[in-house]
C-alpha cells in the first residue's frame, strides 16, 4: 500500500508541474501586453515606450519564454516564487497571507457539500421514485444548471439585504463565511447527490441487499449498512476530483461576497497577466487537486482490499 | 458653531479647491463609508500611491479642476519668468501629518525621490530638466526647450505626490511601516491596511481647516453588485465605479441614487482603418462621421449617463471645439460623390462591392455593446453595413495587421488631468504605440511636435483647434463617439454628494448632506 501511495505521489507531483508548464505555454496566447497592462493598473494610462521598456528589463519580460519558465521553476525549487509583477510583493508573502482564509472556506464548504448531498441522496434512494426522490432529482437539476454567482446575488438580495441577515461586506467576519461556504458548498453538492443517488439505488438492487432485506433487515439498514459503503468508493473519488473545482470556484464567490482569501488577489492578477501569481496560484490548487486525490486514493485502498492487492502485484 | 462654519466657508472660498463637496458639517458626523472596485495593495508610494491622493490622504502641488485648468494646490504660485523656467512657489504653513514642514527641500527631495523610483515620474520630465531650490518655498526647474505641460504634470497623480522622502526611505521596501507615519500632507491619515479596507482619520493640524469627517473607511469590493448590495444594506455611504447598466435599478430603488458628476476627460473614442479595407478614402470617412448621432448615442442610448461628443475633447476644457454635427444629407451627398449608391437591400454598393464596415469593441468595456448596436442602427440608415467583432486585448489585436476592422471603439483619454501630449504622440503620430489605423497626416505630424514645446497659450490653443478641425473636416481618423461623465451610487445621507472630477472623492470638506 506505501509503494501504492509512493506512486502515486510521485504521480502527483509531476501531474502539478506539467500543469504549470501548461499554463505557461498558454499565456502567451493571451492577449494583452503585460507591462502596458502592470503600469495601467498602476494609473499610467498612457505609458510611453521608455517605460514600458524599463519594466520588461525589471522582470525579465525581454528574455525567451521557456528561459523565463526555467528560471521560474528553479526559483520554486529553491522556494522562491519570484515578485508579482503587479505589486512587487513576493508571490509567496501575497498568496500565503491570504491562503488561510480560502482554505477556511473551501474547507467549510466541502463538508457542507459532503453532508448536504449524503443527507439528499440518502432521501432520494430511501423512497426512490416517490416524490422525495423526485424533488430531490428536481431540485439537484436546478442546482446543477445555475452559477454559483447567481446564487451569491440571489442570497445577498434576498436574505442578507431583504431579511437584514448578516452583512455583504464581510471584512473576513465568520457569518459571511458560513453564507460563501454554503452557496460553493450547496452548488457543488448538486452533481454528487446525482452520483451517490445512482450508486445506492444500483447497490439497493444488489444481492447483498436482497439477502439482508430476506432476513428482516429494515429499509434504513439495508440502506446504510449494505448499500451505503459500495457505493460510496465512486462517490468519494468525485470528491476528490471535484476539490479542483471547489478552490477553481473559490474565486468568484471570494469576489462576491469580499471575501478576505486568495480569489479577489488572482483574478486581479490573471486581468493584469500578473504572470508568476498566476503560475503560483495554479501550483498550489493544482497541488491541492494532487493532494486529495492521494487521500481518496488512500480511503479506497483502505476501504476496498481488491484494489491493495492490485496495487501490491 | 456658526463661527466654525463661517471660518471654514471664507476658507474655501479663499482656497478655491472646487474638490468634490458636500455642505461642511458639524463634528458629529460618522466617518464616511466608501466602497471601490480597486485594491490598494499596499502603502508603496512609488506603484500605489497615487491611490492616497483620490481618498484624501496625498496631495499635489497643482490641480485639475472642472473648469478645464490647473490650479495651485500646495503651491501659491507657478509661474514661467522665462520659456525654459518655471518657479513654483509653495504655500507656507503647510505640514506632512507628520508635523515636519513642507519647505522648498522636502519638495524638492520628495520629486527626486520620485523620479529615481517611479518609472512614471521618469516618463513625464523631460531630458535636460533640473530641479533646484531658490528659497525657504520656492523651487525652480530649468529645461533646454520649453516645458508647457508641466502645471498638467505637477496634477497628475501618477507623477509627484508630495511626501515626506526621507521617512519613505527609512522603511526601505518594509511599506507596512509607512502606515501611520504620517508621510503625506492630506486632511485624511491612513492609520490601517489590509487586504479588504483602508482606514484613515482627520489630521487635525490639516493645513486648510479642520477636516469635516472623523475619518473614512475605504473597502474594496471587485464586484460591482455587492457595492451597490453594501449601500442598500447601510453598510456604504458612496459606491464608486457603477455600471451604467444599473442605473435603472438604482433609480428604482429608494434610499440610493446614481449621482452623475462633471464631464471626464475622455469617452468612447472611434479609430478608423486607414491601413485596410474602405475606410482609406478620406470622403468616406468624412461621411460616417457625419452619419453619427452623437446626441442619440448621449440621450437616448446611455440616457444622459454620459455626455453628448460636440469635438474630440471634452466641452469644458478651453481648447475643445464645437464642431461634430450629425448631417445625413452631407453624409449621403459625400457617398454619392466617392460612388456609392444604394442597392436592391438598401445597403450602399460601389462596383459591385458592398459597403461593409467592421467595428471593433473588446469585452472589457461591456458599454460598447450598446455603443456598437446604436452606431450599427445609425450606418444602417444610411446604407453602411455595420458588423461588429469584439477582441479581447484591444490595444495589441488593433496593432496586428492581420486583424481585420474598420472602426476601433476605444475608451480613452484624450486629455487626462489636462495633458493633451501623450494621446496626440501615441495615437495620432507615424510609430506612435497607439497609432491603429497608420494614421499619416503631415500638418499633425508638425503641429504635435511644436505643441510639446509651444509656450504661448494662445499659440496651442490654435494648434489643438486646427487638429480637432483636421480629424473632422479634412483628414478624419480619431473621434469621440460620446464623453464619460464622473458618476458614483450614494446613500440619502450623501445624496448631495457629486462624483469627484479627476478621480478626487475625498477632500475636507466632504461631508453628509444637511
Amino acid at each position: 500500500m506505501a509503494r501504492a501511495l509512493g506512486l502515486r505521489l510521485i504521480q502527483g507531483v509531476l501531474a502539478a508541474f506539467g500543469a504549470s508548464l501548461l499554463v505557461w505555454l498558454m499565456l502567451p496566447l493571451a492577449p494583452g501586453d503585460p507591462a502596458e497592462m502592470i503600469l495601467q493598473a498602476r494609473r499610467v494610462e498612457e505609458p510611453t515606450a521608455a517605460q514600458i521598456a524599463e519594466l520588461r528589463e525589471r522582470f525579465g519580460l525581454d528574455q525567451p519564454y521557456w528561459q523565463r519558465y526555467l528560471l521560474w521553476l528553479a526559483g520554486v525549487l529553491q522556494g522562491d516564487f519570484g515578485l508579482s509583477w503587479r505589486t512587487g510583493e513576493p508571490v509567496w508573502d501575497g498568496l500565503m497571507r491570504r491562503l488561510p482564509a480560502t482554505l477556511y472556506l473551501v474547507g467549510l464548504s466541502f463538508v457542507i457539500s459532503v453532508a448536504w448531498s449524503l443527507a439528499l441522496a440518502l432521501v432520494a434512494a430511501r423512497w426512490v421514485g416517490r416524490w422525495p426522490d423526485r424533488l430531490v432529482l428536481a431540485y439537484t437539476r436546478v442546482l446543477a444548471a445555475l452559477p454559483s454567482f447567481v446564487l451569491a446575488l440571489l442570497l445577498l438580495q434576498f436574505v442578507v439585504v431583504g431579511l437584514g441577515v448578516g452583512l455583504v461586506l464581510s471584512g473576513g467576519a465568520g457569518a459571511t463565511l458560513v453564507f460563501a461556504a454554503a452557496v460553493l458548498g450547496i452548488d457543488r453538492a448538486a452533481g454528487w447527490t446525482q452520483l451517490l443517488r445512482a450508486g445506492l439505488i444500483e447497490h439497493l438492487a444488489r444481492g447483498p441487499a436482497d439477502v439482508a432485506r430476506a432476513r428482516g433487515a429494515r429499509p434504513r439498514r439495508v440502506l446504510t449498512v449494505y448499500a451505503l459503503p459500495a457505493a460510496m468508493l465512486p462517490w468519494l473519488t468525485a470528491l476528490g476530483i471535484s476539490l479542483g473545482g471547489l478552490i477553481g470556484g473559490a474565486p468568484i464567490l471570494e469576489t462576491i461576497f469580499t471575501w478576505p482569501g486568495i480569489g479577489a488577489h488572482v483574478l486581479t492578477a490573471l486581468s493584469v497577466r500578473d504572470v508568476p501569481v498566476i503560475q503560483a496560484f495554479v501550483l498550489i490548487a493544482a497541488l491541492a487537486y494532487v493532494g486529495a486525490s492521494l487521500l481518496v486514493d488512500a480511503l479506497a485502498l483502505l476501504m476496498d482490499p481488491r484494489m491493495r492487492a492490485g496495487a501490491v502485484r | 458653531m456658526i463661527l466654525t462654519l463661517s471660518r471654514r466657508a471664507l476658507l474655501a472660498g479663499a482656497a478655491a479647491l472646487a474638490l468634490p463637496m458636500a455642505v461642511a458639517a458639524d463634528d458629529a458626523h460618522p466617518p464616511l463609508r466608501m466602497v471601490t472596485s480597486f485594491t490598494i495593495n499596499s502603502m508603496d508610494p512609488w506603484t500605489q500611491g497615487f491611490w492616497m491622493q483620490e481618498f484624501g490622504q496625498a496631495e499635489l502641488l497643482m490641480q485639475f479642476r472642472d473648469d478645464g485648468a490647473h490650479h495651485p494646490w500646495l503651491l501659491e504660485a507657478l509661474d514661467k519668468p522665462e520659456p525654459t523656467r518655471w518657479v513654483m512657489t509653495l504655500r507656507d504653513g503647510i505640514t506632512f501629518q507628520n508635523g515636519k514642514p513642507v519647505d522648498a527641500q522636502a519638495v524638492l527631495a520628495a520629486i527626486e525621490a520620485a523620479i529615481a523610483n517611479s518609472a512614471s515620474a521618469r516618463g513625464s520630465v523631460p531630458e535636460g530638466a533640473v530641479f533646484s531650490v531658490t528659497g525657504p518655498l520656492e523651487l525652480s526647474v530649468t529645461t533646454p526647450e520649453p516645458w508647457p505641460e508641466l502645471p498638467g504634470v505637477l496634477a497628475d497623480e501618477s507623477v509627484f505626490l508630495i511626501l515626506d522622502a526621507e521617512a519613505v526611505a527609512e522603511v526601505g521596501e518594509d511599506w507596512a511601516q509607512l502606515i501611520g507615519a504620517g508621510i503625506y500632507t492630506g486632511p485624511y491619515e491612513v492609520t490601517a491596511l489590509d487586504e479588504t479596507r483602508m482606514v484613515a482619520v482627520a489630521h487635525e493640524g490639516y493645513w486648510q481647516g479642520k477636516p469635516a469627517l472623523p475619518g473614512l473607511t475605504l473597502a474594496f469590493v471587485p464586484d460591482a453588485n455587492a457595492r451597490i448590495l453594501a449601500l442598500q444594506n447601510d453598510e456604504a455611504d458612496i459606491a464608486l465605479y457603477p455600471p451604467l447598466a444599473a442605473r435603472p435599478a438604482v433609480d428604482a430603488t429608494p434610499g440610493v441614487h446614481f449621482n452623475l458628476g462633471a464631464l471626464a476627460t475622455g469617452g468612447f473614442t472611434g479609430f478608423m482603418n486607414l491601413q485596410q479595407g474602405l475606410l482609406a478614402d478620406a470622403t468616406l470617412r468624412k461621411a460616417v462621421l457625419r452619419a453619427t448621432d452623437f446626441r442619440e448615442i448621449a440621450e437616448d442610448v446611455f440616457r444622459g449617463g454620459v455626455a453628448q461628443a460636440t469635438s474630440l475633447y471634452a466641452q469644458n476644457l478651453p481648447f475643445a471645439l464645437e464642431n461634430y454635427t450629425t448631417d445625413l444629407s452631407e453624409a449621403a451627398a459625400l457617398l454619392d460623390e466617392a460612388g456609392w449608391v444604394p442597392g436592391p437591400d438598401g445597403i450602399r454598393r460601389r462596383d459591385g462591392q458592398r459597403l461593409a464596415l467592421t467595428l471593433a469593441i473588446y469585452p472589457q468595456q461591456p458599454d460598447l455593446v450598446p455603443l456598437s448596436t446604436a452606431v450599427q442602427a445609425q450606418y444602417a440608415r444610411l446604407g453602411i453595413e455595420a458588423n461588429v467583432v469584439s477582441f479581447d486585448g484591444i490595444n495589441q489585436a488593433l496593432m496586428e495587421p492581420s486583424n481585420r476592422w474598420d472602426i476601433a471603439m476605444v475608451s480613452s483619454g484624450a486629455a487626462s488631468w489636462g495633458r493633451v501630449q501623450n494621446f496626440l504622440n501615441s495615437y495620432l503620430l507615424p510609430g506612435g504605440r497607439r497609432n491603429y489605423g497608420g494614421y499619416d497626416n503631415a500638418e499633425v505630424n508638425a503641429l504635435v511636435p511644436e505643441l510639446a514645446t509651444e509656450a504661448d497659450p494662445d499659440r496651442r490653443r490654435a494648434i489643438l483647434h486646427r487638429v480637432q478641425e483636421i480629424l473632422w473636416e479634412e483628414d478624419p481618423f480619431a473621434f469621440s463617439y460620446n464623453i464619460h461623465l464622473d458618476r458614483v451610487i450614494v446613500n440619502d445621507r450623501y445624496a448631495c454628494y457629486p462624483p469627484g472630477f479627476a478621480l478626487y472623492h475625498v477632500s475636507w470638506l466632504t461631508a453628509p448632506c444637511e
